[in-house]
């Protein structure tokens, strides 16, 4: 890894630091000018994001919603493990293909998200039935 | 916190645990894409997102993404090298990049980005 790979990184860091994304750009150098085949390069590329992520995380922790992320973490772990099983089914050039669409989605997704504001929390529990 | 306050309990739940299975099947699958995954399904039923959506996000995203790392066959001796300098390239460019968010206003640079990597994605495709 030499200066112009460590500039790189910390650049898309940056970027992915703004909010608007810089996980899958990464991927590309990686798969591009490091020379990386695709499956290293997700697994290096999950390392780089969770770097990036967890600051960002801790600086908002005392306001994530505790369950609702539990929830949501309790039902990906399953998915993890299913798409983990399925990826070593797969050829490596079908996986770049796939990695293509899904950044592709998450670049068109920025179009269609639409943002507001945060409403004033409820002071209700969250299990309550309408 | 409720997401999608205008459902019943049972049904908010499903739908958080459903939430959660595709972005971790996406994220097993190809080591991208559950943040979408979440804010996309969270914008469609909530009516928008919002900062702390964003931050639900990623706080799911990170765990899945440990866990993801594991099923992965080890790493060489090359790219055990390049970690510790990706990781301080990573989180001081994400500090940076948090410093920025403040300072520059965000949508054009969204918009800018999201060009860019439909552009690289369909690269990847052919």
């Amino acid at each position: 890894m030499n200066i112009r790979d460590i500039g790189m990184c910390f650049l898309l860091s940056a970027i992915a630091g703004t909010g608007v994304g810089g996980g899958g750009l990464f991927m590309i150098y990686l798969t591009g000018p490091m020379g990386f085949s695709q499956l290293p390069a997700q697994a290096v590329n999950l390392f780089y994001f969770m770097a990036a992520a967890v600051p960002s995380v801790l600086t908002r922790f005392r306001t994530l919603p505790f369950r609702l992320t539990g929830l949501c973490i309790a039902g990906g772990i399953p998915g993890v493990i299913l798409g983990s099983y399925v990826r070593n089914l797969l050829p490596e050039e079908m996986l770049a293909k796939i990695f293509g669409i899904l950044l592709a989605a998450s670049g068109a997704a920025v179009f269609f998200i639409r943002e507001r504001k945060e409403k004033k929390p409820q002071n209700s529990d969250f299990f309550k039935t309408e | 916190m409720n997401i999608v306050p205008e459902r019943k309990t049972v049904h908010r739940v499903l739908l958080y645990l459903l939430t959660g299975l595709c972005a971790g099947f996406v994220n097993g699958l190809a080591g991208t894409g559950a943040g979408v995954v979440f804010l996309l399904t969270f914008g469609l039923f909530g009516g928008g997102i919002t900062k702390t959506i964003f931050s639900l996000s990623m706080a799911c995203v990170v765990p899945l993404s440990a866990v993801s790392l594991i099923t992965y066959p080890p790493p060489t001796r090359e790219t055990l090298s390049m970690l510790p300098w990706l990781f301080i390239a990573a989180v001081s460019g994400g500090l940076c990049g948090g410093w920025i968010q403040r300072k520059i206003q965000v949508k054009i640079l969204k918009w800018m980005f999201a060009v860019l990597v439909i552009w690289a994605g369909l690269r990847m495709l052919f």
